[in-house]
């Protein structure tokens, strides 16, 4: 019982966790491709982070402001509506494998909080329930910039919910299975064996379709600022559209955690098989906490050593030292543990969670390697204006996954 | 009792309560709603029946995909607060509707408590995909085909009739 809570519990924090951080991540990215510096005065005692700790700044100005209903608007529906964004993208989770599943007195232990039958078809149902989010949004606040809003967002969800789910059948084909941990293993610890590079076209599709499912450039067409000055919700103020806010990037580590599962491998270490994970955990958790300990030591003799800049004339001079002297020692410690004490007898089960963590570590930097693609290209690629984006869902998109499915399944049958 | 009747009592309840506000209320985006509600309770009983694959397609057809489209025309209509009168039906109507409503709910009930239905012991895969799709192209293959012919004539026809009116303009 306990551990199916923790199940259910710890990809909900994970998630809630990377949120802050890959909102961070987006304005630092934004102000860069666009030549500017970004967030870099919120600070808590002089101490920056580089604009981490602006997102908190954020969070007491979402959580203080005032919570406005507009007049007419539809209360129950204004209120629910945010809720339904939200919850929709953490559900999704429920299916995603964090790791290879563990072998434990003889029964194989999965590290995702269901193993269920159907998982693929469960993340398109919960999906295609998240236009409801915006939808109601759009329709319950009375206002027309809204109800546009919404209306785009149904119609381009619908479209492009086709294409996500007919590009994924050439995978599904490939493993047989709709479970995602089966898809996972099927594609190997190699390389050359994922669904990337079986499947191109399949995920070039999937990929796009899921930058239309997120609603986020270059087809955020359901908040056009430039058009409907924030779509669906123009009228939501103070948590509510935090909410929406955290629902949007929530969807992003969906679709990135769905990319890198179904096409890249998901938790499968590039060339490393899960066996040998096993059986070398002892040295490679050995040399990765003396790696760690030594590139701390590294980035925190860097900060300590650069020139004392009187710049602010307050606490925020100190930043360097004040970040760098801790690294410094817990580098230190690191180092001076692992060499006083060797490589630690993990065991059997030990050796087992190393690897997953290794490849829990792996599935981690494919998902923020794909938010970081979605980043990239929404201050990369100007958006598409409404009937481009049907045309392109319609007449190129559709055909292609369907002719894609055709040529795999050929493909498939006659090789 | 155990935690699959509880789940039971409350998505049938839930199906229940929300189906009487599809019929009951007054704006048709909440009932639509409603009956979104009542196809996802409805979904969560067959997944607590072992059919998973039709729980999670009935919400990806029904709730997912068609209802979207309901709500989507009848916001595109926009319907303000006085377009909305009650339908007025005479109390013949009414009275005949709630005889036929009645008629139907036990003669549905009388058929559900008969001993009609042959109970075997569920198969192993029983709702598995595997399962449902070796059925779908083995023993109803030709249902299964038909089905996909009829959807492709109305996909067809609408296709034409959209087309039509477009040249007409």
């Amino acid at each position: 019982m306990l551990i199916i809570v923790l199940k259910i519990i710890i990809p909900f924090l994970v998630i809630m966790q990377l949120l802050p951080l890959l909102i961070w991540l987006e304005r630092k990215g934004a102000a860069y491709i666009q030549d500017r510096r970004g967030p870099n005065r919120a600070a808590i005692l002089g101490v920056r982070l580089g604009g981490v700790v602006h997102s908190l700044a954020d969070v007491v100005k979402l959580i203080f402001k005032e919570d406005i209903f507009p007049t007419n608007a539809n209360k129950f529906i204004y209120t629910i509506a945010p809720f339904i964004a939200m919850a929709v993208a953490c559900v999704t989770f429920a299916v995603i494998p964090w790791a290879s599943p563990l072998e434990w007195k003889g029964s194989a232990f999965s590290l995702q909080a269901v193993d269920l039958n159907v998982g693929i078809l469960y993340i398109f149902a919960i999906g295609s329930m998240g236009v409801y989010g915006i939808m109601l949004a759009g329709w319950g606040s009375n206002n027309k910039y809204s109800l546009l809003g919404g209306l785009r967002a149904s119609a381009q969800m619908i479209s492009y919910e086709l294409t996500l789910s007919l590009s994924v059948v050439g995978v599904l084909i490939f493993a047989g299975s709709l479970e995602l941990n089966t898809i996972v293993q099927n594609q190997g610890s190699n390389l050359l064996s994922w669904n990337v590079i079986r499947q191109p076209l399949g995920c070039l599709l999937f990929v796009v379709s899921a930058f239309a499912e997120t609603n986020r450039l270059p087809f955020d067409l359901p908040e056009a600022e430039a058009e409907l000055v924030a779509g669906y919700h123009v009228e939501y103020s103070s948590l509510k559209f935090a909410l929406f806010f955290m629902a949007e990037y929530a969807n992003m580590i969906v679709a990135s955690a769905l990319i890198a599962t179904l096409f890249f491998g998901g938790w499968q270490v590039p060339f490393v098989s899960t066996e040998t994970l096993r059986t070398y955990a002892q040295p490679i958790a050995y040399y990765s906490v003396l790696g760690l300990g030594l590139f701390s030591v590294a980035a925190g003799w860097f900060l300590v050593r650069r020139k004392h800049k009187v710049v602010y004339h307050d606490a925020r001079d100190y930043e360097t030292k004040v970040l760098g002297f801790p690294a410094l020692l817990v580098g230190l410690a690191l180092i001076a543990g692992q060499i006083l004490y060797g490589p630690l007898p993990l065991g059997e089960t030990g050796s087992q969670v190393a690897a997953a963590a290794f490849q829990f570590g792996a599935f981690l930097a494919k998902i923020l390697f794909f938010c970081w693609v979605f980043i990239w290209v929404r201050w990369t690629l100007p958006r598409f204006r409404y009937d481009q984006l049907m045309k392109l869902g319609w007449r190129v998109m559709l055909p292609l996954a369907l002719l894609n499915v055709v040529v795999t399944a050929g493909i498939y049958l006659w090789f | 009792m155990n935690g699959f009747l509880i789940l039971f009592y409350f998505l049938a309840a839930l199906a229940v309560i929300s189906a009487t506000g599809v019929i009951s209320l007054r704006h048709p985006v909440h009932c639509a709603l409603s009956l979104v509600v009542t196809l996802i309770a409805l979904a969560g009983l067959y997944v607590t029946l072992q059919a998973d694959f039709l729980g999670i397609v009935q919400v990806l057809t029904y709730a997912g995909a068609i209802l979207v489209l309901f709500i989507f025309i009848i916001m595109l209509l926009n319907l303000q607060d006085d377009e909305l009168k009650e339908r007025g039906y005479g109390a013949a109507a009414k009275a005949l509707l709630a005889a036929v409503s009645l008629g139907l709910f036990l003669s549905l009930g009388y058929l559900v408590t008969r001993p009609h239905f042959p109970i075997s012991a569920l198969p192993e895969d029983f709702g598995s995909i595997h399962s449902l799709g070796k059925a779908l192209f083995t023993s109803y293959v030709i249902p299964f085909e038909l089905a996909g012919i009829l959807l492709t004539v109305a996909l067809i026809g609408a296709v034409l009739l959209a087309k039509r009116r477009l040249e007409l303009k």
